[in-house]
C-alpha cells in the first residue's frame, strides 16, 4: 500500500485523469450534492463528461459513462484491484440478462435500503444481488478488504432528501408501494447510504481509509 | 476479440447477400421495427419479418419500403433526429460495448465508440426524465396475479424457439409449485440446447436459465448439475456459464447447509477439476478465471465435499496471495451465515478453517 495521501477532489476541467477503480461521483441539481457514483473502468485520461465506469444504473453497466464532478482515490494494491475485478465479474452476468428485457421491475434489480440485498425465491434461495449505486461501489471495495463506511451509523434522511438523490424517480417515491419495494418501509426517516458518504470517506488519509470505517455525517451527502 | 452479428437465419433471405453488411441491415431494421411496434413484437418475429421481405422483394426494395416507416415520436423526444442507415459495420466487444461505423441515406457518416445495447424502457426513460421503467412494469405486469401463468404459457407456446427475453423474464418471476414443475424441464432443455451458442443474447439467457433452474431445483437433485460441467469429450461450458453454475451451487448450499458430508461426489469432482485447471498461475489472471476458480472452491467447501480441504489449500498455495485471502474471507462469511442456520455445519467449517490454516503455518515453519 502506498504511503502518499491522495484525497478526494472536485473536478472541473474538460478532462480528468483517473486510476482503475477510482470512485467517480456526479452532482445532482445542487452543486456538490452527489447523486451517482461508479468505479473507473480504466486508468488514464477521460473526457470529464464521459468517464468510463462500471456502475449500477440499473442495470449494472460494466462499461457505462458518467460525468466526474468529484473523484475519490486511494492507492489500490494489485491484489485489491484483482479482488474488485472478481466482484464485478461475479455480478456481471446477472445484469446482462436485464438488458434483454423491454420492461422490468426496478425493485427487482435495484434497492435503496439496505444498499445490497438478494432477490429471493420463495424459500430464500436467490438468483441475483441487487445494489444501490453507492452500495455497488461500497461492496466492491469491501470485497477488496476496504470497508469505507460504518454501516451501522448512517444519518437518518427524510423522503425529500431521498428524492433529491433520485431526481428521476422523485414522483414515484411518493408512492408507498414503490418505496417499500426499494426497502423504504413507513414514512421515514431512514438510514440510507448516500453516494456522498463514499467520496467523503475517501477524503481521509490513505492509511486511515484502511484502518477505520468512516462514520458518515449528515453533511457528507455534499462534497464541495 | 470482436464478435460478428449473427447471419440471417433464412437461407433464402441470405442467398447472395450473406455478408456482415446484410446481417447488420437485417438486425438494424428488426430493431427499428421492434421500436415502432412499441415492444409488442419480439426480436425473432421482427427478424423473421425483415428476412421474409428481403426474400420477397430483395434487399434494395425492402430498404426503400423500410425508409418510408416513421417512428411515433414522443413530444419530449422531438429534438432527437432520426436517420436512415444504409450501410455500416458493427463490432461487439468483450464487455458488450459496441463500436460501429454507419453511413446514412443523407450521406452522413457516424462512428460510435463504446456504445451500449439498449432497450425500449431505457430509451424512453432517457427521453423523458419523468418516466421510470418501474412505473409501467409495477402497475401493468407485476400487479397481475395471472402474469406468471401468462409468461409460462407464452414460453410453452414458443415450443423449441423460446425467445431469449422470455427466459430472462422468467428469472424475475415467482412461480407457484405447479408452475415450477412445468418450468424446470423447459429451462433445462434451453440450457442444454443453447449453451454453445455464439449469440451474446442467447448466452445471457442461458445464464439466466441456469440461475433460475438452480435456484428452484430440489436440493437432492443438485448432483445432476455435474452434466453441465462434464469435461472428457464434451466441449466445455463457456467460462461465463461455468461462473453462473459454480456461483449458484454455492448460493444454494449457503441457504441449505448440507447435513451429510460429501453428498454430491460427482459434482464435487467436476468442480475440483475446474479448480485444478484454473488456479494455475498462467491461467488465473486471465478473463474471469479468478472469479470462477474462487467460486468453484467456495462451492466445494459449501457442499462439504471431501475435496474441500485440498481446494481451500489450493487457493492459499497458489502464486497470488490476494486470491487465498479473498477465498478465506468469503468462507468466513459463509461460516457466520451457517452459524445461525446449522450449528453443526458451522462447526465443521470452523474446524476445516483451523486445519487448512494450520497446514499453511506448518509449511511456513518448514
Amino acid at each position: 500500500v502506498g504511503n502518499r495521501t491522495v484525497p478526494s477532489n472536485r473536478e472541473n476541467g474538460p478532462s480528468v485523469t483517473v486510476d482503475l477503480y477510482d470512485v467517480i461521483a456526479e452532482d445532482g441539481n445542487a452543486p456538490g450534492f452527489i447523486i451517482h457514483t461508479g468505479l473507473a473502468f480504466r486508468s488514464g485520461e477521460h473526457d470529464r463528461n464521459k468517464v468510463e465506469v462500471s456502475d449500477m444504473g440499473p442495470p449494472l453497466n460494466i462499461v457505462g459513462a458518467m460525468r466526474a464532478d468529484a473523484v475519490g482515490k486511494t492507492k489500490l494494491t494489485d491484489g485489491e484491484i484483482r479482488k474488485i475485478k472478481v466482484f464485478v465479474d461475479i455480478h456481471e452476468g446477472e445484469h446482462q440478462a436485464i438488458s434483454q428485457l423491454t420492461v422490468y421491475n426496478f425493485s427487482q434489480v435495484y434497492c435503496i435500503m439496505p444498499h445490497a440485498t438478494p432477490l429471493e425465491e420463495n424459500d430464500r434461495r436467490y438468483v441475483r444481488m441487487r445494489f444501490s449505486c453507492a452500495g455497488f461501489v461500497f461492496e466492491a471495495y469491501r470485497r477488496a478488504g476496504i470497508t469505507l463506511l460504518d454501516e451501522s451509523r448512517f444519518p437518518l434522511v427524510t423522503l425529500d432528501e431521498i428524492k433529491n438523490a433520485y431526481p428521476r424517480h422523485a414522483r414515484f417515491l411518493d408512492k408507498i408501494k414503490f418505496r417499500e419495494s426499494l426497502g423504504l418501509a413507513g414514512l421515514g426517516p431512514w438510514p440510507v447510504m448516500f453516494c456522498g458518504y463514499l467520496i467523503n470517506s475517501l477524503k481521509r488519509d490513505d492509511p486511515l481509509i484502511r484502518s477505520s470505517r468512516h462514520v458518515a455525517q449528515a453533511g457528507d451527502k455534499i462534497f464541495l | 476479440m470482436p464478435t460478428k452479428l449473427k447471419k440471417p437465419r433464412s437461407a433464402k433471405a441470405s442467398r447472395g447477400k450473406s455478408d456482415d453488411r446484410s446481417a447488420l441491415l437485417v438486425e438494424w431494421m428488426a430493431m427499428s421495427i421492434q421500436h415502432l411496434s412499441q415492444g409488442t413484437l419480439d426480436k425473432k418475429s421482427a427478424i423473421d419479418a425483415v428476412e421474409e421481405l428481403i426474400a420477397q422483394h430483395g434487399v434494395t426494395k425492402t430498404l426503400k419500403r423500410f425508409q418510408h416507416l416513421r417512428s411515433p415520436r414522443k413530444k419530449k423526444c422531438a429534438d432527437v433526429s432520426l436517420y436512415t442507415v444504409t450501410s455500416g459495420v458493427l463490432e461487439v466487444g468483450q464487455y458488450g460495448q459496441i463500436d460501429a461505423a454507419l453511413e446514412t441515406q443523407e450521406g452522413d457518416r457516424f462512428v460510435v465508440r463504446n456504445g451500449r445495447r439498449t432497450n425500449q424502457a431505457a430509451r424512453l426513460a432517457a427521453c423523458d426524465d419523468q418516466t421510470s421503467p418501474s412505473d409501467e412494469t409495477d402497475s401493468e405486469l407485476r400487479s397481475d396475479p395471472l402474469y406468471p401463468a401468462k409468461l409460462l404459457s407464452n414460453i410453452l407456446n414458443a415450443g423449441t424457439e423460446i425467445p431469449a427475453p422470455s427466459i430472462c423474464e422468467a428469472e424475475f418471476v415467482r412461480f407457484d409449485s405447479g408452475q415450477l414443475a412445468i418450468l424446470m424441464p423447459i429451462l433445462w432443455k434451453y440450457i442444454i440446447d443453447h449453451r454453445k451458442s455464439n449469440s451474446p443474447d442467447e448466452l445471457a439467457a442461458v445464464g439466466s436459465a441456469i440461475r433460475k433452474y438452480i435456484a428452484i431445483m430440489p436440493m437432492d437433485r443438485m448432483g445432476e448439475l455435474s452434466v453441465l460441467l462434464a469435461p472428457a469429450n464434451h466441449e466445455p461450458l463457456p467460462l461465463a456459464l461455468e461462473l453462473e453454475v459454480s456461483k449458484m451451487i454455492y448460493r444454494n448450499f449457503e441457504v441449505y447447509p448440507p447435513s451429510k458430508l460429501d453428498s454430491q461426489p460427482e459434482l464435487a469432482l467436476r468442480l475440483w477439476e475446474m479448480v485444478q485447471a484454473y488456479v494455475n498461475p498462467r491461467i488465473l489472471l486471465r478473463d474471469k478465471h479468478s472469479a470462477v476458480a474462487s467460486l468453484a472452491i467456495e462451492a466445494l467447501v459449501s457442499m462439504r465435499s471431501k475435496m474441500a480441504f485440498d481446494a481451500w489449500r489450493a487457493a492459499l498455495d497458489c502464486a497470488y496471495q490476494w486470491f487465498g485471502e479473498m477465498v478465506t474471507d468469503d468462507l468466513l462469511i459463509l461460516q457466520h451465515r451457517w452459524t445461525s442456520q446449522d450449528a453443526e455445519a458451522a462447526n465443521w467449517l470452523n474446524e476445516l478453517r483451523v486445519r487448512v490454516l494450520r497446514r499453511g503455518e506448518s509449511h511456513c515453519a518448514q
